[in-house]
């Protein structure tokens, strides 16, 4: 993965997700390669911080709709 | 040689030598003292002409031996005073006729020719000759059975479509019209111009006939001609025009003369009227009964009509009525079964609305709890980051391990990858040393 790669460059939070996932498999086999250990566990770190804020923006819209929807009420 | 003699005894001269015109006198006396008192004659009179006043005919009688003939002189003193008889036996002298007539014998010296200066006339013997004519044709025409051939012929409905046979320069066919057109009916005329008397007459009487009684575009004939002379009208008696009427395929109506008169051809006619105006009545009169029967049956058939529509209205209202009950009836009940549905479907959309809003609610209460369903999944996140975590060799460093690399940067997984001598590198969580090996162990 160049440097140039960000995790909002990906399909979205299941593409994010899925990327997480198979690189935690990588670094969790036991000949995983020191070198490009940091580089992965940079990687997925990115990975989380991005899942992360998706699901705050997402649990914020949702709030603010059913906001809505009560005062409708 | 000697003079030739006369056969004839010739008298010495001394008799009575007449000159023309004394002999013309002494024979003219002769005649007076043996007609003393005239004479009586009878026979056909032929070639009859008027010369002024005058009138000049033969008298003429047909012989085993030949024929015989006396020139007879009708002067103009004569006709005057023999006038208002002839007038009254209704007679005209003309050819054909058979007369008896009175008169004194007379050579005309201007011509040497005997003649009868005609003072007198018998009518009987002529309308006696007349009337036994008559008799014999009708006699043979009873014998032929075309006596009442025509009377037996159908006459149409309503004859409209009539032929006339008349002299169209006679008072008789502008009378007919007249009553015709007076009518107002729709006639259909075909007239055929004819001599009604004289020599020619009988034959063109006889082919107009002929030719009308064929036509197929006609419902009657009519021959006409007004008043005139009984020896005249004798033409009408002859066997060639009752023939013609007798065998006319179409009735034929007659109107001649005056209406003491009657001839053969009114006695063989499918209808004898005594005048040609009579003769038009009779037409309309036949016409005018039909059109007054179809008048009567039409109105009949209206009354008939009327009778049956009444009815048929009587019983229209009947059904009109049972429609009107039964269609108010049909839509009360359309109305009743309306109203059923309308509660019905209040009832209905009341509960579908309420399904709709109890979902809605359900909805909403869903999504209201659809933040929550981000927790499992910044669970699932911080799992993740704590696995990784784990796995960071930072932290793993951190905890006094440590990480052996070779000189030339190889990471050292086993001792049995170094030598004694071999220069390593050795990186610590915080710094590194380098050092050499000095005794490897298995």
């Amino acid at each position: 993965m160049s440097s140039n790669d960000t995790p909002a460059a990906a399909a979205g939070y299941a593409a994010a997700l899925a990327e997480l996932e198979q690189i935690l498999g990588q670094l969790e086999r036991p000949d995983v390669d020191v070198d490009v250990l940091a580089v992965q566990v940079q990687r997925a770190a990115e990975l989380i911080e991005f899942c992360r804020e998706r699901i705050s923006r997402a649990r914020l819209q949702i709030e603010q709709v059913v906001a809505t929807l009560d005062d409708d009420a | 040689m000697s003079q030739a003699s006369f056969d004839l005894d010739l008298d010495d001269g001394s008799e009575v030598t007449y000159t023309v015109a004394e002999l013309t006198d002494a024979i003219n006396g002769v005649l007076r003292r043996g007609f003393r008192d005239g004479v009586w004659v009878r026979g056909e009179i032929q070639g009859f002409n008027e010369r002024g006043p005058h009138a000049y005919f033969r008298l003429v009688e047909e012989t085993d031996s030949g024929k015989a003939v006396v020139n007879v002189q009708f002067f103009a003193p004569a006709r005057a005073r023999l006038r208002p008889l002839l007038a009254k036996n209704r007679l005209r002298l003309a050819d054909g006729l058979k007369v008896r007539i009175f008169g004194h014998l007379d050579v005309f010296a201007g011509s040497g020719q005997l003649g009868l200066k005609m003072s007198g006339i018998d009518p009987r013997f002529t309308l006696g000759d007349l009337a036994a004519q008559r008799d014999d044709v009708l006699r043979r025409l009873v014998a032929s059975g075309l006596y009442d051939a025509n009377r037996r012929r159908a006459l149409a409905p309503a004859p409209l479509r009539v032929g006339v046979v008349t002299s169209l320069d006679s008072a008789a066919w502008a009378d007919f019209q007249h009553e015709i057109d007076r009518s107002g009916l729709g006639f259909h005329l075909r007239v055929i111009d004819v001599r009604v008397q004289g020599e020619w007459a009988v034959t063109q009487i006889t082919a107009a006939l002929g030719t009308l009684c064929r036509a197929d575009d006609l419902d009657a004939v009519v021959l006409i001609r007004g008043g005139g002379a009984r020896s005249e009208l004798a033409t009408f008696d002859d066997e060639r025009i009752a023939t013609a009427i007798a065998m006319s395929a179409l009735p034929v109506f007659t109107g001649l003369g005056h209406e003491i008169d009657r001839s053969v051809a009114d006695d063989v006619a499918h209808s004898a009227l005594k005048t040609p105006t009579a003769c038009a009545a009779a037409l309309v009169e036949y016409v005018q009964a039909f059109a007054l029967d179809v008048e009567r049956t039409w109105g009949a058939i209206e009354r008939c009509a009327e009778r049956s529509i009444g009815v048929s209205e009587g019983r229209l209202d009947e059904v009109a009525t049972g429609i009107g009950h039964r269609t108010r009836a049909a839509v009360e009940r359309a109305d009743d079964r309306l109203r059923q549905r309308i509660t019905r479907l209040c009832g209905s959309a009341v509960r579908v609305a309420d399904r709709a809003d109890d979902r809605m609610g359900t909805a909403v209460a869903s999504v209201g709890r659809m933040p929550a369903r981000t927790d499992p999944e910044l669970r699932h996140v911080d799992a993740l980051a704590h696995r990784l975590r784990l796995l960071d060799p930072a932290t793993t460093m951190a905890r006094g391990w440590s990480i052996t690399r070779t000189a030339d940067g190889r990471t050292v997984r086993s001792a049995a990858e170094l030598a004694p001598g071999i220069e390593i590198i050795t990186t610590f969580a915080e710094g590194a040393a380098r050092s050499r090996v000095e005794e490897i162990t298995p």
